[in-house]
């Protein structure tokens, strides 16, 4: 019985291991450990930061860093790149803020699948030199999340990116997180 | 007469009966498969092995092996139904401990909100032995989220808390209320490998004078 603790002991000590292999990967770091560009541009963002945390992104060789906060009430995710240039600035929206784009988004949806739900919105800002937290303004794209059910009866999710008129832009397939491991 | 008597032996033993409830330590390890191709279908595989911890008056023991298979389909957007077929084998350790072949109906739903997971479980379980068959019904609430940022990379942490509440009939016993609370944490060793260590505390049915027992878990969850 003492022998499979002793095992799981082992291959957690080889962790340290493990994080040399790993290719891809995101965690929450504190103030000091993002770029001094990337924490000079989020205080330029006028009105009170509420929730404030940040995040550090390994993707190979590349690094890449994100603030999420709340902001007059909607919910921010603001990326830059290695060196704290802006990359650009995400705000959560609902269905309903999305007015008349929504119309053409759920056309093309409703097309190209038997069925879907829109689990997330996020209204997506290029960068520019001065961002009006108060009236973001017209977006410069859409970013959802949608579950879909396609002809083949296969559900997927995918996160789309769809124009400030809601025309189709591009699709990549949502890594679906398992359960299994605490299912059963 | 007889009757009085019974009753007040009956009130008189009530409160001994609170005593009786010490706790029982156990541990059980559990190796996983879990096959998932690209269809709604995915299927699990187990085996496990319960033992008691070495006590006073008691050697340490091993209680049962089991072997467990479930199929599951997934429905809606983030339901799943499943059928499980489980045996039990308590006869090897413990000779005229009656084996047990298990039927479960399974169906969950679950749903993230960011980070976090918010799994609702249902079960309905007819457990056959050599001479009763049990039925149980049981439901689970389960959150989880990764510990080290908003996704569970490989090489991180990640974590699980559980309520189940879970109620068994039978022809032969009384209705038994159970309640179960556990606390799991895992790591993600790589893409096919979860590492899980976990404790659960089983809180048994206080009208039945039984024993409240304490689990630790080792769990290997391998994905093919």
């Amino acid at each position: 019985m003492k022998y499979p603790i002793l095992a799981l002991l082992i291959a957690f000590s080889c962790l340290a291991h493990a994080q040399n292999l790993k290719q891809e990967f995101e965690q929450g770091i504190e103030a000091k450990g993002m770029p001094e560009a990337a924490i000079s541009y989020l205080q330029s963002l006028e009105g009170t930061k509420k929730r404030l945390q940040y995040y550090r992104e390994q993707d190979g060789e590349r690094q890449s860093f994100e603030a999420k906060f709340k902001l007059n009430g909607e919910k921010y995710s603001v990326e830059f790149d290695q060196d704290g240039m802006l990359e650009d600035i995400e705000i959560i929206r609902t269905q309903k803020e999305m007015g008349a784009t929504l119309t053409a988004v759920n056309n093309y949806l409703e097309t190209s699948f038997e069925r879907h739900r829109i689990e997330k919105i996020q209204a997506h800002y290029e960068p520019k030199t001065v961002f009006n937290t108060a009236n973001p303004g017209i977006p410069d794209a859409w970013e959802l999340i949608v579950a879909t059910k396609n002809t083949e009866n296969k559900l997927e999710r995918f996160e789309m990116t769809f124009d400030a008129d809601g025309n189709f832009l591009k699709s990549r397939k949502v890594v679906r997180r398992s359960y299994e491991f605490l299912l059963f | 007469m007889n009757s009085f008597f019974s009753k007040l032996f009956v009130l008189f033993l009530l409160p001994l009966g609170l005593f009786a409830q010490d706790t029982r330590y156990l541990s059980q390890h559990e190796i996983a498969l879990n096959y998932s191709p690209p269809s709604r279908w995915s299927y699990n595989f187990e085996v496990t092995n319960r033992n008691t911890f070495p006590e006073e008056d008691q050697p340490y023991s091993v209680q049962h092996v089991e072997f467990s298979h479930f199929t599951t389909y997934e429905s809606g957007f983030y339901g799943s139904v499943s059928l499980g077929l489980r045996y039990r084998n308590q006869d090897w350790f413990e000779p005229g401990r009656s084996n047990e072949v298990r039927l479960t109906q399974q169906y969950n739903y679950a749903r993230m909100y960011n980070q976090y997971r918010l799994g609702h479980r249902l079960r309905v379980e007819q457990r056959f032995y050599e001479n009763e068959t049990v039925y149980r019904a049981r439901y689970r609430l389960n959150l989880d989220f990764p510990l080290q940022g908003l996704r569970l990379d490989d090489g991180e942490f990640y974590t699980a808390i559980g309520l189940e509440t879970l109620y068994s009939i039978s022809a032969l016993e009384k209705p038994d209320l159970n309640q179960r609370l556990t606390l799991t944490l895992g790591n993600q060793i790589s893409g096919t490998l979860k590492l899980q260590i976990a404790a659960e505390y089983r809180k048994e049915d206080l009208t039945l004078d039984q024993e409240n027992r304490v689990f630790f878990y080792t769990a290997a969850k391998i994905k093919l």
